[in-house]
């Protein structure tokens, strides 16, 4: 430096404005100019430090391209009109020469950096970036100046271009300390669902090439003096024209392409929130409890009718362990039965008693995987305390009504079986016959109500099934051995055909079943006529069959037959003696062995009853 | 009737229904030639048993202030009828329920309404059976 001070006036004079100061007498001026000139670095990296992170952090292809582009289009403009003819100045030492370079370099740099973030649409702070970017103008404007003053040896600190390098520092100071207002505008614009402002495409896709264009005209018009260069530069000219408008069609067709995808994403974002506000009104307003919960016990989501239910009233206080929520009892170690309810799913609805206040309700849970092991699981709460207390009403009535029909019934019964066996001495021959109508009709009342009682357990399956494996022939002959008497006063044979295999049935299920079947053909039988009882195997299970020659059951009965107190014809039940619940009942036992019951017509006369066993084996 | 071979033996039947204690009283007298006592409620069952040797209870067990069971169980504090056999005639009818009454230390338990013409037999049964 000390050696280019003595062989260069117009790098001493050039030193006020750099680093080095040799000039005794320009030593404080130029201290004050070279402390003002640079201060601008340290906002400048402060400013740029964080969003020129950002901008790498979630940078995408097409900024890096830009940048790349637009830096060295930016340096090729100003070497082509401002370097190339200066730096090879002959008395310019190495280290000036750097400067030279290294000024518009880093200006050009700053710039496209700037221009870039600035340009970005999605910027969030673009006011904020406007006004530091127009710092960055100012220097790199003043920059310029005195590069070109320096190497033509004229530079004058106190000229007043160089105004650039005092308003650059106030200019980022105003910008940064608008940061935090628009950061926050920034952040509410975000986080709307309404699409970024745009840009036009066409113009955004060709900032980056503008200074590239610009570099083709000067290396042309500079050239020009060169007839070797002229034509490659032509065709360059051309290439970068023709990319650029290239470029320029993809970006705005990809432009078109994004916007209509952000809006059909809009759409649907717009459309899927509805649907959720609607799904949610719809499990909010549902009759029974909705809650799901994690492997951690963690209640996840619970629907206002489970709230009500569980009884909390209030929000805040509702507990987020799911077990706390059914019942408080801190001593509660897990091994409750609401535990094992909840970490059993698909197991049977559970009924659970809940305390709810003064009252107690009985709520049926029902506990299901939510997607496989380990997932959580969906509690549907169902309040069945009204429907339950309707069906003890009814069971208890029924049970009453019973009790207290049969215990009359014992008295008339009695009395008339002893009237009727003579055991108080003979009666008149009229009197017999009334006496014997009388505890005839007090049998068939008996029957009745017997029937009721059976249908009734048998409906609110409290009549345990006790299955085993039992060989058909062996049921069916016990079976038709205590119907045979009745079938012989009614001058009716019976017969058994059919394979002898092995059924899983209830035992006293299956006789109150066969033998209402054959009763029943007993009684639409008209005498010297034959009732079949068959068995057989069709479709995998085990099919039962009772036929007889009776008048038939007309179609539009066959499945009328099977429904309580139904009748074929009005005279029926004055007729026969049945209750009217006999195949109502024996549907009842068929459905709970899992079977079917149905009726066919005979075409030559009479009708066919079959029922289905699933669970049988032939050996 | 075969009931000539058997002695006839004294019974208490104890029913709060008075048709239920006059048609039982009749058949099992004149069918089955049993000696029958009847009382409407389990106070004076007890009252009648403490003066008097019974052979047999039937036992009605749903009455007022003291039903069958309760009954049953005062009966057995009773020194003269600790092992008097008893048997329960109810107009209950769920088998879960005459399973239940069995198991409670009697012979048997016959169902209304009952057959005047066996119901001794069907006495003299369970008679037998819980003498074997």
């Amino acid at each position: 430096m000390a050696d280019d001070a003595k062989h260069n006036p117009v790098v001493i004079k050039c030193t006020a404005h750099g680093r080095t100061l040799r000039s005794r007498s320009g030593r404080t001026h130029a201290a004050l100019g070279a402390y003002i000139q640079f201060m601008w670095i340290p906002f400048a990296v402060v400013s740029y430090g964080t969003q020129i992170r950002r901008l790498i952090q979630k940078s995408n292809e097409s900024h890096f391209d830009s940048i790349l582009i637009s830096v060295i289009s930016g340096l090729g403009v100003f070497w082509a009109l401002a370097l190339s003819d200066t730096i090879y100045v002959p008395n310019i030492s190495f280290m000036r020469q750097v400067l030279v370079i290294a000024y518009p370099i880093g200006d050009a740099l700053l710039m496209a950096l700037a221009f870039i973030y600035f340009t970005d649409p999605f910027s969030p702070r673009r006011r904020n970036l406007a006004i530091i970017y127009m710092g960055f103008a100012a220097i790199t404007l003043s920059d310029a100046i005195f590069i070109t003053q320096f190497a033509n040896g004229d530079y004058n600190r106190l000229a007043l271009t160089n105004i650039g390098y005092w308003c650059s520092p106030l200019l980022f100071l105003y910008g940064n300390s608008r940061r935090q207002v628009a950061s926050a505008q920034g952040l509410a614009l975000s986080n709307d669902l309404a699409l970024p402002e745009r840009t036009n495409p066409i113009a955004d896709s060709l900032v980056p090439y503008l200074p590239l264009v610009v570099l083709a005209g000067v290396q042309i018009f500079s050239g020009l003096r060169d007839t070797r260069n002229a034509v490659s530069n032509v065709i360059i000219f051309i290439a970068v024209c023709v990319g650029s408008l290239r470029i320029s069609k993809y970006q705005k067709e990809n432009r078109k392409i994004r916007t209509e995808l952000e809006q059909d994403a809009i759409g649907q974002s717009i459309e899927l929130a509805r649907s959720q506000l609607l799904n949610q009104k719809i499990i909010d307003v549902a009759a029974d409890g909705i809650l799901a919960f994690d492997h951690f016990e963690q209640v996840s989501f619970i629907n206002q009718t489970a709230l009500d239910i569980l009884g909390h009233d209030n929000l805040k206080k509702v507990p987020t362990r799911v077990h706390d929520l059914f019942h408080l009892d801190p001593t509660c170690d897990g091994s409750c039965d609401l535990s094992q309810i909840l970490h059993n799913p698909f197991r049977q609805n559970s009924i659970i008693k809940l305390t709810r206040g003064l009252e107690q309700r009985d709520v049926e849970l029902s506990v299901r995987e939510l997607d496989g092991p380990g997932s959580g699981s969906v509690v549907v709460l169902h309040d069945i305390t009204e429907s339950l207390s309707l069906v003890r009403m009814k069971d208890e009535l029924i049970l009453l009504v019973s009790h207290e029909i049969r215990t009359p019934l014992t008295s008339i019964k009695g009395s008339l079986g002893l009237l009727e066996n003579k055991v108080l001495g003979p009666l008149s021959e009229e009197a017999e016959t009334l006496v014997t109508v009388a505890r005839e009709n007090a049998d068939r009342l008996l029957r009745l109500i017997n029937d009721v009682l059976d249908l009734e357990r048998m409906g609110a399956g409290k009549r345990g099934t006790h299955v085993e494996w039992r060989r058909s022939m062996a049921l069916i002959d016990e079976v038709v051995r205590t119907m045979e008497p009745l079938a012989r006063d009614a001058n009716i044979e019976l017969h058994v055909n059919g394979a002898d295999i092995l059924v899983m049935v209830d035992v006293d299920q299956f006789f109150q079943l066969l033998t209402n079947l054959i009763q029943n053909a007993i009684n639409f039988s008209p005498p010297h006529t034959s009732i079949w009882i068959e068995v057989g195997v069709s479709n995998n299970v085990a099919v039962f069959s009772v036929i007889d020659e009776g008048r038939g059951i007309p179609k539009a009965h066959l499945e009328q037959i099977f429904e309580a107190f139904h009748q074929v014809e009005a005279s029926d039940s004055r007729v026969k003696t049945g209750s009217g619940l006999g195949l109502a009942i024996c549907r009842e036992i068929v459905t709970s062995h899992g079977g079917l019951i149905w009726a066919e017509q005979i075409p030559t006369g009479g009708s066919v009853i079959r029922f289905s066993i699933p669970r049988w084996s032939s050996e | 009737m075969k009931n000539d071979s058997t002695l006839p033996q004294s019974l208490l039947i104890v029913d709060d229904d008075d048709g239920i204690r006059q048609v039982a009283s009749l058949a099992l007298t004149r069918v089955g030639g049993f000696n029958v006592t009847s009382v409407p409620s389990g106070a004076k069952a007890i009252a009648y048993i403490q003066t008097n040797t019974v052979d047999v209870i039937i036992l009605d067990v749903m009455m007022p202030l003291m039903d069958g069971p309760t009954t049953l169980e005062e009966i057995r504090r009773l020194e003269n009828a600790r092992h008097t056999p008893v048997i329960f005639l109810t107009a209950k009818a769920l088998p879960s329920e005459l399973e239940k009454l069995s198991r409670l230390g009697v012979i048997g338990v016959l169902t209304k309404p009952f057959d005047p013409m066996t119901l001794s037999l069907q006495i003299r049964e369970l008679l037998e059976k819980a003498d074997l």
